[in-house]
């Protein structure tokens, strides 16, 4: 932790690591991910009129329970791709920019007969 | 008066002036008074401002109205459209504007009585100034326009120069108007705050004994001006539409850009103007002191604070300036140039509100400038402001966080994750996959699929089906339509024929037949009517003979007969070897001929073998097979059921004659067993007891006997004692490739004989005491045929042994002559009695016959003489009569005996002497009663002859057999 | 206009980012058709493009792109993101973009620091 003080009257206190606080473990959000889309989307149908709803709740719903989690001071972003399979290809991909000592994402794909879903959650560490 | 007027304006006030100012306020007012009716209480306050410049004005007024209020009005105009700060006004400006332009339009008229003298002296003075307000205008409106934009430098440009052109001034006053009007507060808080400028700097420049009026006006100014501005401000909120808020905001960053710099270059220009005033008013009598610019403040840091601090200052500023004294045609001009300016603005923004409010907004804004004051003409949006500020708060403090941030930590690319890649799969796989899955069910269509229509180019073949068949299984061979039309014709059509029952019909019918056309052929050529040939034979009725006269059987002599005892009709005769063979191969063979009878035409089967024949004998059951024991040794067999095709065929006189092999032959096959030495005799062994005149009619239980197995052996003997039985095995299946095993059987050969024991009888037949001298050859054999089981056996030392197959050796052992004792005669011929009894009859080679008993050692009778020593050839007994026997001697005399007749001699004799009988065999057929006993006379010329007995020795009596044996019971 | 200026030093603008990525996708894969083969490659450019273009902005942010390129099929696609960030600072950008074979969508997420 690096404590810097600005000329103004107040200090300004960076946490630069999240050592103590949890990181951002890539490897347990996936597991939290995996469970989520096994459990929502277990015997789902694509519907184009349910999906879009559907996409949005599983977003927000992946979002409140990484929160749970308890990645203090971590600012996280969750995006959800739901798709119906049709045979058609489909190619995904992400990059980031961010430190990546503290900084990390976890990503998991669900598939069954007529969707596929893909959801990426990224956390970055707010010092 | 003027210049008087203008010093005195700094001391000023003076109720004169004072007075008519409020007279033409009032005046003016009066007129609009609807429209003031708001403002009532702002007018007290203006009143009490214009008050103090109403006599300011007057006196500008007086000193030149027309041209100092254009030049005020173009300044008015330009100054109101750059500042937007200038919000505060006193009432006594706008009043004091409302007023001049009032008195403008009442006092156009006026004007021209007014501006005799002092317009002329001042017109130029003031033109002057104007031009030269005009121009500072023009550059603070340039310096404005750069600021601001487009529109509005273009509105001002425009209007500056409008106003440049036009010299109307009622038009110029109306649009000025109009704009203020238009303008609402800001232009005319703009203009208020000129002209408080204005005011302010003339003020200034005013004696320094009004400073402290000034001063106090001043004070009085802001405090107005801020209560104006805060009731301006009200007015605004309350009065101000969207619209006009917006419009205020922008003119008030507009009028407030151009205000600040309006403000800094006023303060120049003001600076400016004040040294032209005070040039001016020096001129004009005026002492201006440069120690009011120490009343300038310092506006600069409040211009870079908010606006309502820069506004407020502003108009301080504002306030400041004006307090220099001015004198009032440089107001004026300026003024009206600010509101040419600012009404050009107006106009080119709001075209609608001029028309409509003409009357009422110059009142207004004269009412608004009067009671309102400064505040009025720029709107403040403190909401945004806030945002603004807050934003900028935030920002900076981002900046600075991040700039911090930066240092510390280190942010860099990562890498690029890919999250998903499906690629994409055919409609097929997309299938397969859900295949079965959802709610799919396959549904198929049936297009007319099975209708379809083959064409075959290449021609059609014409058929024709052949069949061919090796062997034939019948006479046809081969077959098949001969067209095609004929398809329907095949092999099934041809009957389905038992061949084996039709190859046994043909050949029994094939014999009657033959009969019957030998018959019939005898009857149509009356020489070979041999039957009915006389004999020469007395002791036959009737003779005919075989023909031998056949290609193969010339120059061949018989040498042995033999009939069988079941076909009656059967005879075998023995060929030899023609005396001159020819140089066909068929001339070194020896020939059996088997001969019907009843067909003396031509023998039934010619049998050939290689090496001489000694004897031979039919099969018991059926003349179907013939043994022949041969001079090497070797037993044959010829089966005469086998297809003719087997053999060879010769062609003799357009005549196919079938030449048969031996079916089987011992010869060189079965050397262990086989004789050493030529077979003397060959007799069939049934093995079943002997029927009495077995029925020759059983062809069923024959035929049985023939497939199923034979139930006879062959017996041979040879010289040395040994006796051979054979056992006659007819094969099931005829391989037609030949055996492997049986090396003697023909290919397609179906009898073959098998070994079945060997008796050594010298051994066993004759005591030891006659061995020692010589082995006795043994002759002949025959068995009983009552009991197949004993047999006798003819020696050559007289003595006939006896022995049995099986059984225990019954006494006697041997059968001497009444002589006793072994003899050195050889025993031609033995013969038991056809009719079962156990009488047997031996021939010598001394010509002794002797009638043995099988129980008795000696013989029962003995004849010695019989035959004149001549050694006896053949004996046989009479088939028909029991008591009858034949007796061929070497000399060719053929004796008849009949016991019953005569026991002692022959009851006949014949001689014959032309052609030598070499052998004799009797045939008849004692089943019939027909009495017919006939011989066969083998002749030396190979004629066969035969001879029927005469009746009476050939027909059975009664009771014959009784008489026999009670003659032979005597003889005991 | 101070504020504005010292603003948009340490905001997240919406139409700026916009246009980067719209630019990124048109070079990246402008005219083309979808090709499986490419398709990864394009996605990864279109990232990479992306995300260059904005730290060369040089805004004190942390950014996430993500790109997904669909081929066009008649299925459907729907895409939601959830964020836990701050509103005042953080903002994203969602950008869709088709032709007639494929469907483009890239999303662009600035954290400030």
């Amino acid at each position: 932790m690096g404590e810097l003080g600005l000329e103004a009257a107040a200090e300004n206190t960076y946490s630069l690591r999240p050592a103590g606080q949890r990181k951002f473990r890539s490897s347990a959000v996936k597991e939290c991910i995996h469970a989520i889309l096994k459990e929502e989307l277990a015997n789902v149908q694509y519907s184009p009129e349910e999906t879009p709803q559907l996409t949005k709740q599983l977003s927000e719903t992946i979002k409140d329970r990484l929160k749970e989690k308890g990645f203090d001071r971590y600012k996280m972003v969750v995006q959800v791709v739901i798709g119906e399979q049709r045979g058609e290809g489909v190619n995904m991909a992400a990059r980031c920019f961010w430190d990546a000592d503290t900084d990390s994402y976890a990503h998991d794909v669900f598939m069954n007969d007529t969707l596929f879903c893909v959801v990426a959650a990224f956390g970055c560490f707010y010092y | 008066m003027e210049p008087d007027k203008r010093r005195t304006k700094e001391d000023t006030w003076k109720s004169d002036e004072l007075k008519k100012h409020l007279r033409v306020s009032q005046s003016d007012s009066q007129s609009e008074d609807k429209k003031h009716k708001e403002k009532k209480l702002q007018r007290e306050r203006e009143i009490h401002d214009t008050v103090d410049y109403k006599g300011y004005r007057d006196q500008d007024k007086d000193r030149g109205k027309t041209k100092e209020r254009m030049g005020e009005r173009e300044r008015f105009k330009s100054s109101e459209r750059d500042r937007e700060k200038l919000r505060e006004r006193e009432r006594g400006k706008d009043h004091h504007r409302e007023r001049e332009r009032e008195k403008v339009k009442d006092k156009d008229a006026e004007k021209e009585k007014y501006s005799t003298r002092r317009e002329k002296e001042k017109e130029s003075d003031k033109e002057a100034q104007r031009k030269q307000k005009r121009d500072h205008l023009k550059q603070m409106l340039i310096q404005s326009d750069q600021r601001e934009g487009r529109e509005k430098s273009h509105h001002r440009r425009r209007g500056s120069k409008d106003h440049l052109e036009e010299n109307t001034k009622a038009r110029d006053e109306e649009k000025e108007r109009s704009h203020t009007e238009k303008k609402n507060s800001s232009s005319k808080d703009a203009l208020d705050k000129y002209l408080t400028y204005r005011d302010e700097g003339e003020r200034r420049h005013m004696s320094h004994k009004d400073q402290e009026l000034n001063k106090d006006r001043e004070r009085r100014h802001r405090e107005k001006r801020e209560h104006e501005h805060s009731n301006s401000e009200h007015k605004n909120q309350g009065q101000s539409p969207r619209q006009d808020i917006d419009i205020s905001y922008q003119h008030k960053r507009s009028v407030k850009d151009t205000g600040k710099s309006y403000a800094k270059g006023k303060k120049e220009d003001t600076k400016q103007e004040i040294e032209e005033v005070n040039t001016y008013n020096a001129e004009a009598g005026y002492n201006y002191s440069t120690n009011y610019e120490d009343d300038f403040e310092d506006y600069e840091d409040d211009f870079d604070d908010d606006d309502e601090d820069n506004d407020s200052e502003d108009r301080d500023a504002e306030h400041q300036l004006q307090a220099i004294p001015v004198s009032k045609k440089l107001e004026i001009e300026e003024i009206q140039r600010a509101i040419n300016a600012e009404n050009e603005r107006i106009g080119t923004l709001l075209p609608k509100q001029i028309l409509k409010d003409d009357e009422r907004e110059p009142v207004m804004e004269r009412q608004d400038s009067s009671a309102r004051g400064s505040h009025c003409g720029m709107f403040m949006d403190f909401e945004l402001a806030n945002q603004r500020q807050s934003n900028r708060n935030t920002a900076s403090k981002q900046k600075t966080r991040s700039s911090e941030l930066l240092r510390l930590i280190d942010l860099d690319f990562s890498v690029s994750f890919s999250l998903l890649d499906l690629p994409p799969m055919n409609e097929y796989e997309m299938y397969i996959r859900n295949f079965g899955k959802r709610n799919t069910k396959q549904a198929y269509v049936q297009c007319n699929e099975d209708n379809l229509e083959r064409d075959i180019q290449t021609d059609e073949t014409e058929t024709l089906e052949k069949w061919t068949q090796h062997p034939g299984a019948s006479a046809i061979v081969s077959g098949g339509p001969r067209s095609n039309s004929d398809v329907s014709v095949d092999v099934g059509l041809t009957p389905k024929i038992d061949s084996q029952r039709l190859a046994n019909f043909l050949r029994s019918a094939c014999q009657v037949i033959a009969v019957l056309l030998e018959e019939d052929r005898i009857a149509t050529q009356p020489r070979w009517n041999l039957r009915s040939r006389q004999t020469s034979l007395s002791i036959s009725d009737s003779c005919f003979q075989l023909n031998t006269n056949q290609p193969f059987l010339h120059d061949r002599k018989v040498s042995c007969l033999h009939v069988s005892q079941v076909q009656r009709q059967a005879l075998l005769s023995v060929h030899g070897l023609p005396k001159k063979p020819a140089a066909i191969l068929l001339d070194r063979k020896y020939i059996i001929c088997v001969w019907n009878v009843w067909q003396p035409s031509s023998p039934q089967k010619v049998l050939v073998c290689d090496s001489e024949v000694i004897c031979c004998c039919f099969s018991p059951n059926k003349a179907t097979l013939v043994f022949a024991g041969t001079v090497d040794g070797s037993l044959l067999v010829w089966d005469l059921r086998e297809d003719s095709r087997l053999h060879h065929c010769m062609k003799f006189n357009e005549t196919d004659w079938i030449f048969r092999a031996p079916t089987f032959s011992t010869d060189g096959v079965l050397t262990s067993v086989n004789h050493t030495c030529s077979v003397q005799a060959i007799e069939p062994v049934s093995t079943s007891v002997y029927k009495e005149q077995s029925s020759y009619g059983l062809s069923g239980l024959s035929s049985q006997e023939e497939m199923s197995g034979l139930s006879f052996q062959i017996a041979s003997i040879d010289e040395t004692g040994i006796l051979n039985l054979w056992v006659v095995v007819e094969l099931q299946k005829v391989d037609i490739a030949g055996s492997q095993s049986d090396l003697g059987l023909i290919p397609g050969g179906k009898v073959k004989l098998v070994h079945s024991s060997t008796v050594q009888l010298n051994d066993s037949l004759f005591p030891k005491d006659m061995m020692c001298l010589k082995t006795p050859l043994t002759l002949n054999i025959k068995f009983q045929p009552s009991n197949p089981n004993h047999f006798i056996v003819g020696t050559n030392i007289g003595l006939v042994s006896h022995g049995t197959r099986h059984d225990l050796r019954i006494p006697p052992k041997l059968f001497k002559p009444q002589q006793g004792g072994p003899r050195s005669v050889r025993v031609n011929a033995v013969d038991f009695s056809p009719f079962g009894k156990p009488i047997f009859l031996v021939g010598c080679s001394d010509g002794s016959i002797r009638l043995h008993q099988m129980t008795s050692e000696y013989p029962l009778l003995q004849w010695n003489d019989s035959t004149d020593g001549q050694p006896v050839i053949a004996l046989q007994w009479a088939l028909t009569r029991p008591a009858v026997f034949l007796v061929l001697d070497a000399s060719s005399n053929v004796y008849v005996w009949d016991l019953l007749e005569n026991d002692l001699w022959p009851v006949a004799k014949q001689i014959i002497q032309s052609d030598r009988v070499l052998t004799m065999a009797v045939l008849g057929e004692p089943e019939k009663k027909n009495g017919l006993l006939g011989i066969v006379l083998a002749k030396e010329s190979g004629i066969i002859d035969i001879q029927y007995i005469k009746k009476k020795w050939a027909l059975l009596q009664s009771e014959e057999s009784e008489k026999l044996h009670l003659l032979l019971q005597q003889s005991l | 206009m101070d504020e504005f200026q010292s603003g948009e030093e340490t905001a997240f603008v919406v139409d700026e980012v916009s246009n980067i990525i719209k630019e990124a996708i048109e070079g990246a894969i402008g005219g083309n058709a979808y090709q499986h083969s490419k398709v990864n490659q394009w996605t990864t450019s279109v990232v990479e493009q992306t995300l260059s273009q904005l730290t060369k902005l040089g805004k004190p942010f942390k950014y996430i792109v993500t790109c997904v390129i669909m081929q066009k099929n008649g299925a459907g696609l729907h895409t939601a993101s959830s964020c836990f960030w701050d509103n005042s600072s953080d903002g994203n950008c969602t950008v869709r973009w088709e032709n007639k074979t494929m469907y483009c969508i890239v999303s662009a997420f600035g954290l400030a620091i």
